[in-house]
């Protein structure tokens, strides 16, 4: 069992509310009672699973809503928030350890052979997945829209179809977002002072 | 940085000029960037480039990948499953985890040393806890009920079984440790790889018996054992059949198959059986045998894997590897055919036909085609002209040999009628219509015969000699290895019961072997000629099949790479000849291309230097043309590619001034013409390539040679992009397609390649008319149909709805269909559509304006509409009354604004028809200067 048991499902759902309306720190509030439930869920996931299985992004973010909402709400805008929260978090979860990872081998002293060549954003390299997230933080601030699909998808892992339904877009339009979010993040990373 | 980056423009606008081209298609999007300004148009150039990065693909995987960073910590496995010690995880599968265990056996061991116990050793298969209640438990069970009901030596042992303290239950199998099969397979002689081929089948077909389709065979799931034994494992997926629920029918589709190894049916969803099985049998001897795999499975596509595994034709392993025997290429083929039903019946009849070829018989794939799909006719004549080969070289041989006196000529002559007569009765009866018995082929009525024949040649070992040359003659004819061997097994046998010299009868029969043995088994042909063939004929008459035997040795030598022994092999060939005076240059001249080649593999370019020039030479002297022709282009190849241009160049006209008075129209020399030009473009001279490639073009037949008429043509396209010639470049892509689509199919890669690059060229060539015929004609997209509904011609909507039918397209373009069948209706003189479906004519209008957002197209399906209702009395709705009045007047005002038929406004008038919607067309109809928007040869 995780460790957020004690959470209270329907102060989840009061923040929502409170974020939805425009409450920049309720959205602070938030962040870490959802941080600490994904990392309970990874942590029992792998549990399961045992040492070198891959995580399941979806079910995380997934189980996730169903502990911390569960039936408290039947609101569509409720679930778009929530899990546009979860999968941030999840991204800032990768992305600190990332960082912290990246940190020490640099400091190993360890040298990385870059594969994929020709490929514009190199994740093999300790920093490349940094270099996305600065890409990330410069396409959330043109354009809040097509960064948070970026984030469902990637981070919450969920699927176009699901995207849609959170968004009340059709998939085309979500699927064209992940594109133009696509070709954007390629050039802002190549466009970086290196 | 410069003006026309893309961060110096803004953000805002940028984004919504990719979005604006990202819902174009490849021509659309070609047109519209056209009109943008430089430095935008680089700008979503670039980003429409970076868009295809798969960078976000790859983000989220490294999510998955760092999954552990996230949980900060370690989960903390089971340790104990029943009396097993839980060692280390090796495997994790949809439904459970694998792990490596062992347990001390109660029963202890007495030894020297004292007492020890015994280590047993498992592998434990563990359900995932979360999974507990779910319907993998079902799955999980249902693979422990299966291992435990099947035994065989062939599949790794059941042990124990289960259930953990939380509930979970687990099963013990024996550990199996070893390479997977085709790792383990690869450096062995294939009859080895055969022999491990055929124990996995007769596994696969216990389980069968046992009514268990595995489902799930690849080489993954296949180890050899120390013991040399295929093990298979994991049933993870495996099914009784005849056990199905509707729960497990919908679930079947979400079965965790692996993509490169699923069968058609395992994709499209449709009901798994045996056949499935028998299908990745055939992938796995594919593999066997080629050390590759038929297809290339793009698994980022599920779509396009889909397509792959349903419709691409797999290849031939011997296309795949030199020297393979047809037989197996036909066993492969049966095995791997897209439907069930053409394949083996059984994993039995596979294991059967290749136990067949092991053994030297013939094999049912292939004898399914040569002896009951040919027809009646062509049967009678196959069999005929293979008696008539055989009994031909019989009778020229004994003309030759017996030239001692007439008499013993009389009796060769005899001996050859008697052969003819014994053959000729064994081919009646084989003949499977003489007598009404259709399941009668030519090897089962030799075997019938086989007592028959050997009475009558018994004791009369010349003529068991010349009745079993003769058979070798007519089983080499029909490609009959096994029997073939047989017979010169036989020959061999009676040549060393004659009395005398025998020795040309001997060394013919030990050639005949040799020459099978090199096909199947190089180091065993190596072998066998070291035992039993002569350093040196005796005479000049045993002098040809001698040569004939080395020959095969040193072919042999060289598929096995001993490039020295076969260099030796070759000059005692040479002295052989020059002793006994033989002038075979054209043995010779095939000995020496054998060498050349054998020596440019090595690296050797000295070496084939020479061989090339003897090879040369020996083709002069045989008086073959041909043969001295394709033997120069070899020769110019290797000098292309060691940098000698000029002298490449020289060999390569002087083999086409050869074609060119021998046989003008021979492939080859289309070939040898093509492989010039490839020089003389490298060579930077494209317009002598282009022409060359001219002539290569004119031989060619595309109906007849369409590959290398294919080829030739895209050689054709490339260099008249390089020459500037677009105009030579559309035409040869024009011509290749041509020839594509026929034989590749409207949905292969190629085609589908090629299209829009081509429409998108005649764009640019300021054809826009030809780029819309291309796409009509071709694309089998809605895009096409859309396009035939601007010419109005109804063949082609006709056509593009049936595609799009076959297509089984989105909900809204079938909606579109609909619209469609009405206006095609409404246009023909039968109207085939009624009142009652009037209304859903009109609904599928309202669906299809997402699709189809032009104008001219709404206006031509509105109008239509009208017409059906005028004709059947009812009336469109209110609203699309409107809009038909609105869109006519549109049209009206299009019309109003023809002006010349020059290319700048066919271009124009396409994209505004063709590629924009109402807002656009109004949009560009009001800001066109000169008014010249739509074309007149457009609108009629």
């Amino acid at each position: 069992m995780s460790e957020s048991d004690g959470e209270n499902p329907g102060e989840v759902t009061r923040l929502l509310h409170s974020y939805a309306a425009g409450s920049v720190s309720s959205f602070n509030e938030l962040m870490p009672i959802v941080y600490r439930e994904l990392k309970g869920i990874a942590r029992s996931q792998l549990r399961r699973s045992g040492q070198g299985h891959r995580l399941q992004t979806t079910m995380l973010v997934h189980e996730a809503y169903e502990k911390l909402i569960r039936g408290q709400t039947q609101d569509a805008n409720d679930r778009r928030h929530f899990f546009a929260i979860a999968s941030r978090t999840m991204r800032q979860i990768v992305i600190d350890s990332h960082r912290a990872e990246a940190s020490a081998k640099r400091g190993a002293g360890v040298v990385f052979e870059a594969l994929n060549t020709g490929e514009m954003v190199d994740l093999s390299t300790p920093d490349g997945l940094l270099d996305f997230e600065q890409a990330m933080e410069r396409l959330g601030a043109e354009s809040p829209e097509l960064a948070e699909v970026v984030d469902l998808s990637c981070f919450g892992g969920l699927s176009n179809e699901e995207i849609a339904q959170l968004t009340g877009d059709n998939v085309r339009t979500i699927q064209r977002r992940l594109v133009r979010a696509q070709a954007w993040i390629a050039a802002f990373v190549n466009d970086q002072p290196s | 940085m410069s003006d026309d980056t893309i961060v110096d423009l803004s953000f805002a606008a940028l984004d919504a000029l990719l979005d604006q081209a990202l819902q174009l298609d490849d021509v659309a999007r070609a047109t519209f960037l056209g009109g943008l300004p430089k430095a935008q148009r680089v700008a979503v150039l670039k980003l429409l480039d970076n868009s295809h990065s798969r960078v976000l693909g790859r983000v989220a995987d490294q999510v998955r990948n760092t999954a552990r960073d996230v949980a900060g910590a370690e989960g903390e496995a089971e340790t104990k499953a029943g009396d097993w010690q839980l060692k280390r995880e090796i495997g994790a599968g949809g439904t459970g985890q694998v792990f490596y265990a062992e347990r001390r056996d109660r029963h202890e061991v007495v030894t020297a040393d004292g007492t020890d116990s015994f280590v047993q050793r498992a592998a434990i298969k563990i359900l995932w806890s979360h999974r507990v209640k779910s319907q993998f438990r079902d799955r999980f069970l249902r693979e422990r009920r299966i291992l435990a009901s099947i035994d065989h030596p062939g599949l790794a042992r059941f042990l124990d079984g289960g259930l953990l303290g939380d509930g979970r239950p687990w099963f013990a199998m024996e550990y199996v440790e070893g390479a997977n099969i085709v790792q383990f397979a690869r450096s062995l002689p294939l009859a080895r790889r055969l022999a491990l081929f055929v124990d996995v089948v007769d596994t696969i077909n216990y389980a069968h018996q046992r009514l268990i389709v595995h489902r799930d065979i690849k080489p993954q799931n296949i180890l050899v054992d120390p013991m040399g034994r295929p093990r298979v494992l994991d049933f993870g997926i495996a099914r009784i059949l005849g056990e199905f629920d509707e729960k497990d029918l919908t679930r079947a589709q979400g079965t965790p198959v692996t993509l490169q190894y699923a069968s058609p049916e395992q994709v499209t969803g449709r009901a798994i059986d045996v056949a499935s099985d028998v299908y990745q049998l055939g992938l796995l001897l594919f593999e066997l045998l080629t050390d590759t795999r038929p297809y290339r499975i793009d698994e980022s596509s599920l779509r396009a894997a889909i397509d792959t595994i349903c419709r691409q034709t797999p290849p031939l392993p011997s296309t795949c590897v030199d020297s393979m025997d047809s037989d197996l290429d036909a066993i492969v083929a049966k095995a791997l055919r897209k439907s069930p039903k053409d394949r083996y019946a059984s994993a039995a009849a596979l294991a059967e036909d290749v136990r067949r070829f092991i053994a030297g018989r013939p094999i049912t794939a292939r004898a399914q085609s040569k002896w009951y799909v040919l027809t009646r006719f062509l049967q009678r004549n196959a069999l005929t002209s293979a008696i008539v080969a055989g009994s031909f070289t019989a009778l020229t041989f004994a003309t030759v040999v017996s030239v001692q006196s007439a008499r013993e000529a009389r009796a060769e002559a005899e001996r050859s009628r008697t052969t003819q007569e014994i053959l000729a009765a064994v081919f009646n009866q084989a003949d499977p219509f003489g007598r009404g018995s259709a399941d009668v082929s030519l090897p089962d009525a030799l075997i019938q015969a086989k007592p028959s024949i050997d009475a009558q040649i018994a004791g009369d070992p010349r003529l068991a000699w010349e009745v079993n040359r003769t058979l070798a003659g007519i089983f080499s004819n029909l490609d009959m290895l096994d029997l073939e061997r047989e017979a010169f097994q036989a020959a061999w046998n009676a040549a060393r019961e004659l009395r005398g010299r025998n020795e040309t009868e001997t060394l013919f029969a030990i050639a005949g072997l040799g020459n099978i043995l090199a096909r199947e088994d190089p180091a065993q042909a190596i072998e066998f000629l070291a035992t039993h063939l002569p350093a040196l004929p005796a005479n000049r008459e045993s002098a040809f099949d001698w040569l004939s035997a080395k020959y095969s040795q040193v072919s042999a030598f060289i598929r096995l790479r001993d490039f020295e022994r076969a260099d030796a092999g070759a000059h005692a060939m040479h002295q052989v000849a020059t002793r006994f005076d033989i002038d075979a240059p054209r043995t010779l001249g095939r000995i020496d291309q054998l060498l050349a080649g054998a020596a440019q593999r090595a690296g050797d370019a000295p070496g084939a230097d020479a061989y090339w020039v003897s090879a040369v030479a020996y083709m002069r002297r045989a008086d073959n043309p041909h043969g001295v022709a394709v033997t120069l282009s070899n020769q110019a190849l290797h000098f292309g590619r060691t940098g000698r241009h000029p002298q490449a160049e020289a060999a390569f006209q002087e083999s086409i001034a050869i074609f060119r008075e021998h046989a003008p129209d021979d492939t080859s020399h289309a070939n040898v013409q093509r492989l010039y030009a490839g020089l003389l473009f490298r060579m930077r001279r494209p317009e002598e390539a282009l022409e060359a490639l001219q002539m290569a073009q004119s031989i060619l037949r595309p109906d007849k040679q369409g590959y290398e008429y294919f080829v030739a043509q895209q050689d054709r396209a490339i260099f008249g992009f390089a020459t500037g010639d677009i105009g030579v470049s559309l035409d040869a892509i024009q011509r290749g397609l041509d020839v594509a689509i026929p034989a590749f199919g409207r949905d292969s890669d190629v085609t589908r390649r090629m299209i829009p690059v081509t429409a998108r060229l005649l764009l640019f060539a300021d054809r826009p008319m030809d780029a819309a015929r291309l796409v009509i004609r071709e694309d089998a997209s809605g895009r096409g149909q859309l396009c035939a509904s601007l010419t109005g011609d109804i063949d082609s909507i006709d056509q593009a709805t049936r595609m799009l039918a076959d297509d089984a397209g989105t909900e809204a373009q079938r909606q579109a269909l609909w619209g469609k069948v009405a206006q095609t209706s409404a246009s023909s003189t039968e109207p085939r559509i009624g009142t009652e479906s009037f209304a859903e004519a009109m609904a599928a209008y309202r669906a299809s304006q997402s699709v189809f957002l032009d104008v001219l197209d709404r206006h031509r399906l509105l109008s239509a509409l009208n017409e059906i209702g005028q004709r059947t009395g009812t009336v469109l709705t209110q609203e699309l009354s409107e809009e038909l009045t609105r869109l006519t007047a549109l049209r009206a005002q299009a019309n109003l604004a023809l002006g010349d038929d020059g290319a700048a406004n066919l271009r124009a008038a396409l994209e505004a028809l063709y590629f924009m919607s109402e807002e656009q067309f109004v949009a560009s109809c009001a800001t066109v200067a000169q008014p010249a928007v739509v074309s007149r040869s457009i609108l009629r």
